[in-house]
């Protein structure tokens, strides 16, 4: 009995080295498997168009209603205190520090990284990778690469896109609905808001979000049993790994470039 | 000799898929492996192409040492070699043309119009040049494998492998597909492989057979001397027979026992 448990812990230590390993070749391998610029610009153009383009949707209609929500919240706390004109600065702050690295991130592992772990899933399963590198095609180079980048290019964008409209949402319900001055709305925010600082932090944020993302995804996606249950599995796995990283790593970032800590 | 394995051994976790194994695959020559399922094929055909790496013995194959080769020597290497998948590996994104174009675009570059030009002679070959602008998720069975087919001879490569090409085709798509693979042998003098469980289409167009049973080599020879052979595993297996010495049922306990103590 006792044995068995010894077993079974020392199976899955080995295993989740084993696994752990593997990451970290991966992780290495997409950091050095730089596509060629000319014969991939076409393919990292196409997974912009999938993992960037097709998320915008769902960026612009969360960021919009995430402003909005936080400038009916935030104005009902201020406005006791005869702060409600700061709302802006409020907004602007939350909104590029944290909430859009954050949730533009979390919404993009729930909308690209889950459909890149499923297709490359899915490409192992009816070993279209197989086929690929028995023709001397290196499957990293042609599948991982293009979306490793896609996913680094697009995240950034998605997340300034995601604080713009945010910001815009918050600006119509505060200064329309609300009766916040317009004026006090943006020079307010003007005033605390430091470019170097909150918007190129902001912008690191979602580009280490983004490179999480894409490991934890195409990683998923490689490594998966190839069976339905298999890809089902990874998928899951993917946007929950890929969600909890973005939390510790969002609260250690914070810490870095927010604190004198 | 094309490809030789030299005491080969291989293990899926524990379990043995091979035991020092030997075998020799001469070259411009249709070699057929054979054995039921489950026995490894697939498992000696990737071996052989270098996807699966052996716990002991030496792979060679044409002139290369694949047990010990480096990345960029083996993509060198896999360029010389055609593989037909089981799932035929299409790929789903691309129609039948750019699946058959994508070698050549990957390796050579060839102008476009003469990638068109040679697709289309590839497609022609396999008698779908018509069937070019359909995604690989509307194709046939047959079809998928006859485009697959056409993918691996696109470069023309001095090796072609085939994993179980007849599995699930009508009669008339095994036999185009029989046909074709004796023709592509004969006039672009490739050598071919063929994984096969199907006796009767697989011995009629190969030179040489190995049957593989419970991870060894247990026959070799000409097709004639398979079928000829006195051997109580060769003729259970050549001649479909339900009784012999390869058990139909997996091992388990006694019939009775289970039927009355096992809970579910």
């Amino acid at each position: 009995m006792i044995f068995d448990l010894f077993q079974n812990i020392g199976k899955k230590t080995i295993y989740f080295f084993f696994r752990l390993g593997e990451a970290f070749f991966l992780l290495i391998y997409s950091l050095f498997c730089i596509p060629n610029f000319f014969k991939s610009i076409k393919r990292v153009i196409n997974q912009l168009y999938f993992v960037g383009f097709l998320s915008l949707i769902v960026i612009i209609v969360s960021g919009c209603f995430i402003g909005m929500v936080l400038c009916i919240q935030g104005y009902n706390v201020l406005i006791k205190f005869g702060a409600e004109q700061e709302l802006g600065q409020m907004i602007a702050v939350s909104v590029i520090r944290e909430l859009g690295p954050v949730i533009t991130s979390l919404l993009f592992a729930g909308r690209s990284g889950s459909s890149l772990t499923a297709e490359i899933g899915f490409m192992k399963m009816t070993e279209q990778l197989s086929s690929m590198s028995i023709m001397g095609v290196d499957p990293f180079k042609r599948i991982i690469g293009p979306r490793f980048w896609a996913v680094q290019i697009s995240l950034p964008l998605l997340s300034l896109i995601f604080i713009q409209i945010s910001i815009i949402g918050a600006f119509f319900i505060g200064v329309y609905f609300l009766g916040i001055d317009s004026g006090a709305f943006w020079s307010n925010m003007q005033s605390v808001i430091i470019f170097q600082e909150d918007v190129f932090n902001s912008v690191i944020k979602t580009f280490i979000f983004g490179f999480v993302i894409a490991w934890i995804s195409v990683f998923q996606g490689i490594y998966c049993i190839p069976t339905s249950e298999g890809i089902g599995y990874a998928t899951t796995n993917s946007v929950v790994y890929s969600s909890l990283s973005i939390f510790i790593i969002d609260f250690f970032l914070t810490i870095f470039m927010y604190t004198d800590v | 000799m094309i490809a030789s394995l030299f005491d080969v051994s291989y293990f899926r976790g524990s379990k043995k898929i091979f035991n020092k194994i030997n075998l020799d695959i001469p070259e411009g020559k249709i070699t057929a492996i054979m054995g039921p399922s489950g026995c490894g094929k697939t498992t000696l055909l990737r071996l052989l192409s270098g996807e699966l790496l052996p716990f002991s013995g030496k792979i060679i194959l044409d002139g290369y040492d694949i047990t010990n080769i480096d990345k960029k020597n083996l993509y060198k290497l896999r360029k010389k070699i055609g593989m037909l998948y089981q799932n035929c590996g299409l790929f789903s994104d691309l129609n039948v043309f750019d699946n058959v174009a994508f070698p050549v675009k990957e390796h050579t570059n060839l102008s476009n119009e003469m990638i068109k030009d040679l697709v289309l002679i590839k497609l022609h070959s396999v008698g779908l040049r018509g069937a070019r602008n359909i995604m690989p998720s509307n194709l046939s069975g047959g079809m998928a494998r006859r485009v697959a087919l056409a993918r691996a001879i696109v470069l023309d490569p001095k090796i072609i492998m085939y994993d179980e090409p007849f599995a699930g085709l009508d009669p008339i798509s095994i036999g185009v597909l029989l046909k074709l693979i004796k023709v592509l042998n004969d006039t672009l003098n490739m050598t071919t492989i063929l994984v096969s469980h199907d006796i009767y289409e697989t011995v009629s167009i190969s030179d040489y057979i190995y049957l593989i049973f419970d991870g060894d080599i247990i026959a070799h020879g000409n097709s004639k001397d398979i079928m000829n052979l006195n051997n109580k595993w060769v003729n259970q297996f050549m001649k479909g027979l339900y009784n012999g010495p390869i058990a139909y049922h997996y091992p388990s306990n006694n019939y009775k026992n289970d039927l009355l103590n096992y809970d579910i």
